[in-house]
């Protein structure tokens, strides 16, 4: 042994060298809850380099926190200010100073602003760095700016938390899923919490949760047409197809009021509008499900009864269906139907709707007050392209408004990548005056800009983590390393133009980003879980737990008898706030988007599903560690895999009318026959030939979106495949 | 023999192939020779129909056996089994990338860099000289891994009965009493 020793004895003195120059940081994941956990990170920098980074030792974090290192250190990263010299999109660039970049920023805002109104300004959204940093600056810098059009709806959760409060009457309407610690049956419905965080406030705990529960005796049922690592943890897996769980949540209640199972005594104190539902809900028979969904006709009953009869129960509505064929807000509402005739709502264990948690967000009272942007005009996020390419814009309210914009301003954000039809988005940026990008990354969308500036990683400056879906949690990020190469943080970006148009003053440009996150927080001190969050506090916790936990809706209404916070004082299945929208005012199953019964079926014959993946978020994550451990593949059954002689491996086409990827084909039961999976996040690349062999899985996508939430519904989509 | 054997507690059942333990243990174990290298490694296997349709996943990096084949074969005398606490190490400026350890591993443990030395788990030795725990467990997302004395994991987890993996050599791995 003495040979071993020897050499542990070289690793001692190696590990004291080492020891003697690291320092730790305690930083966010940069996700900063847009996937919606928020998990702190600890940072290791030596000689001013970043040389690890892990989770935190009291909390997991997710593959995608483990992979920062690779992240922060990528190639493909943007590392000095760039304008275009090629033709748009072609992807070949010049460095530039940032004074010219500046210079270009200012005055391309003054030439079209000043030429045609800052209305043909479209400024993008900041979702890829959602920190409280730049909360209640990116609005404030449009304000002072003169104002600019702005984004509404929203790419992914928004049809989950507007439905709520047409029956609930508030957004807070979803328990904390510790609560099924106390239910018999728990019913996870397109919830992936194996691959996307959701409802938590750290990774992976919403599959301790759950785990947990199963091994105390809960019995655990997932909805899914993908056979995730969820799935694959709970005691049944019922396979739907895509963007058909409405029709799935409507028969189930036909079954729970026709064969008496719902809850009388509940119904009476707190449900309004159950004649009408009741009356609504005959036509939605079992038998008329199993045909739409692919469900037998006796899963969907069993489930319906066991739901009704084995209280408490909690049914975990989920992201995928709510981004899934027509008006999926329906489904949302549908859900919240079930729990109320059941009376699965305000008591442990149970789960009224989707929707938020106890948060009652953060307000940025005047800082960045939205309502001071001079321009109305609001163009959908799914539908930027429709608004540049037919300049109509549909706004908030319903109406649509006339557009005609020139202009796009974007600070991380992947525009062409994460929104429906990106053949579509792309053609329409190619008719734009001016582009301006701020990104880490060369990504698909950088690749068409005009300006290009490269923008900091969170570890390059401090910014905190406020938004888990939860709610529960807030993260300081510490600047763990000087700016890299000659990236900017978007603050500085801002205050510099504002600087050079003469109104850095007004936007405060002498503040750092520690002062944007004081005052936001200033700003907030009325929201009462926020009122002794300080800036000091974070900078010295770190980690904040704010919130009652379990957070369960409605607890006083069904205990004390309070009043819902609707209309009437109660949950309004039938619901007059919809009626006055024009929407229909009961839950109902809308048909009409690409599925297997549709006639596209005909030459498209197979629908695809574009599930989260562990190691992405959304775009998220294209670095070499993730590109080299999470292949990216389509899922296909192996029966149309034989019908198509494909074999595993094979590389296949995946098409559409709206345009084609080539992808690896995975021959698999955990799609069932009709059905393809594929991965979202892998960035859009076409070749010259138009394929796209990134395998970006909007380049097959629509823009369609919903009429109560206003963000996309991507999944239920047609398509063919063949070998390659 | 070794007075405290260290060893993995590893709960398949619990794990959700997320491979955050292999991403956590890559930022610490990454090096030059090893950019794709991945010394703790996780597979999920899909298998069945529907309704038996499972996807079984594995996470293993090296097992530190009680009876390591890689150390008997190393002629170089670079691999070496500690007393203190039975984790097998590699000396690399010992190696010299004769690949038997490779040949005589029946768990594809020992990888080889571009340096052709080989590389593999040390079992965090200087985060457990620090009382801190392997990377790998402190990644764990589903509570199924840990690192650490096989006796006291054993006493940890008592109530799921653990049982050593039977196997060539004696790996030092609990894994619960199959259902």
């Amino acid at each position: 042994m003495s040979d071993g020793n020897e050499s542990i004895l070289n690793l001692e003195q190696e590990v004291v060298r080492a020891v003697s120059d690291i320092k730790e940081f305690s930083a966010c994941c940069p996700s900063l809850g847009l996937c919606t956990a928020i998990c702190p990170l600890k940072v290791t920098v030596e000689d001013g380099r970043i040389t690890h980074i892990t989770n935190h030792p009291d909390y997991a974090c997710c593959v995608q926190g483990h992979a920062q290192r690779s992240a922060v250190d990528d190639p493909n990263r943007l590392k000095y200010p760039m304008k275009r010299v090629g033709e748009r999109g072609e992807g070949k660039f010049e460095r530039i100073s940032w004074d010219e970049a500046i210079s270009l920023y200012a005055g391309k805002i003054q030439e079209i602003g000043g030429k045609y109104g800052n209305q043909d300004i479209l400024f993008y959204s900041v979702r890829g760095t959602m920190g409280l940093a730049r909360l209640a600056a990116k609005t404030r810098f449009v304000n002072v700016m003169g104002g600019m059009a702005s984004i509404w709806g929203s790419l992914c959760i928004s049809n989950k938390f507007l439905a709520a409060p047409m029956m609930y009457g508030t957004m807070n309407t979803e328990s904390d899923l510790d609560t099924i610690k106390d239910s018999k049956l728990v019913i996870i419905w397109g919830y992936g919490f194996a691959d996307s965080n959701r409802r938590v406030d750290f990774a992976g705990q919403g599959m301790r949760i759950m785990m947990d529960a199963r091994e105390r005796g809960a019995r655990i049922v997932v909805i899914d047409p993908f056979f995730s690592q969820t799935a694959e943890k709970a005691d049944e897996w019922i396979p739907i197809m895509p963007g058909t769980d409405g029709a799935m949540a409507l028969a189930m209640a036909n079954v729970i009021i026709n064969r008496n199972l719902y809850d009388k005594d509940f119904v009476a104190r707190h449900v309004s509008g159950f004649e009408e539902f009741k009356q609504h809900v005959q036509q939605y028979t079992p038998a008329w499900a199993a045909g739409i969904t692919g469900v037998p006709e006796k899963v969907i009953t069993d489930l319906a009864v066991e739901y009704a009869t084995q209280q408490p129960s909690a049914l975990f509505p989920g992201d995928g269906p709510s981004r899934s064929g027509r008006d999926p807000s329906q489904w949302v509402l549908a859900c919240g139907a079930l729990a109320a005739i059941t009376g699965s709502v305000g008591k442990p264990g149970t789960n009224a709707t989707a929707g938020f948690g106890f948060k009652k967000g953060i307000g940025i009272g005047d800082l960045g007050a939205a309502e001071k942007n001079k321009v109305s005009l609001q163009i959908n996020e799914c539908q930027v392209a429709d608004a540049i390419l037919f300049g109509k814009a549909l706004q908030p309210d319903g109406k649509i408004a006339p557009a005609s914009l020139r202009m796009l301003i974007v600070h991380g954000a992947s525009v062409i990548n994460q929104a429906g039809d990106s053949n579509k988005i792309v053609k329409a940026l190619k008719k734009l005056d001016y582009i301006i990008c701020a990104e880490q990354y060369m990504t698909p969308f950088a690749r068409y800009a005009d300006l290009l500036l490269p923008a900091t990683t969170i570890f390059e400056g401090n910014d905190c983590g406020y938004y888990s879906q939860a709610g529960h949690v807030m993260v300081y990020s510490e600047k763990c390393i000087e700016p890299m190469y000659e990236c900017r943080s978007d603050l500085d970006m801002w205050a510099a133009v504002a600087e050079r148009m003469g109104v850095g003053a007004e936007f405060h440009s002498d503040w750092k980003d520690v002062d944007w996150i004081r005052e936001t927080l200033k700003a907030s001190a009325d929201v009462p879980h926020l009122a002794d969050v300080t800036l000091e506090r974070l900078q010295q916790e770190k980690v904040i737990f704010v919130g009652p936990r379990p957070f369960i809706p409605f607890q006083e209404q069904v205990e004390e008898g309070k009043p819902f916070p609707t209309k009437s004082g109660k949950i309004e299945l039938y619901s007059q706030q919809m009626k006055d929208k024009g929407l229909p005012p009961l839950p109902t199953y809308n048909d009409d988007f690409e599925h297997a019964r549709h006639p596209l079926a005909g030459k498209y014959p197979l629908t695809i599903c574009t599930p989260h993946s562990v190691a992405w978020l959304h775009s998220r994550s294209n670095n070499r560690w993730v590109n080299e451990l999470y292949p990216v593949e389509v899922f296909i059954n192996p029966a149309d895999a034989a019908k198509r002689g494909i074999e595993a491996g094979d590389s296949v086409q995946i098409f559409n009318d709206r345009g084609v990827i080539e992808r690896k084909a995975n021959v698999s039961e955990r799609v069932p026959a009709g059905v393809i999976a594929m991965h979202q996040g892998p960035w859009y690349k076409p070749g010259t030939d138009g394929v796209d062999r990134g395998g970006g899985v909007n380049t097959l996508t629509n823009d369609t979106i919903d009429s109560v939430g206003g963000a996309g519904t991507y999944n239920g989509v047609l398509v063919d495949v063949t070998k390659a | 023999m070794s007075t405290t054997q260290y060893g993995f507690y590893y709960d398949a059942d619990r794990c959700i192939g997320c491979r955050a333990c292999v991403f956590a243990c890559k930022d610490r174990n990454n090096n030059e020779a090893g950019e794709s290298l991945y010394w703790r490694r996780v597979t999920t296997v899909e298998s069945g129909k529907v309704p038996n349709l499972r996807l079984s996943n594995q996470s293993l990096s090296c097992n530190h056996c009680a009876e390591p084949a890689c150390v008997s074969v190393c002629v170089s005398k670079a691999l070496s089994k500690r007393s203190e606490d039975g984790i097998v190490v590699v000396d690399e400026s010992k190696c010299i990338g004769c690949k038997a350890c490779g040949e005589a591993c029946l768990y594809g443990v020992p990888q080889y860099g571009t340096d052709g030395k080989m590389q593999k788990c040390d079992l965090c030795l200087d985060n457990i000289k620090q009382g801190k725990k392997a990377e790998c467990d402190a990644a764990c997302t589903g509570d199924a891994l840990y690192a650490g004395p096989l006796n006291e994991l054993a006493r940890t987890w008592a109530e799921k009965s653990p049982e050593m993996l039977a196997g060539p050599g004696h790996p030092s791995l609990l894994l619960p009493k199959s259902k």
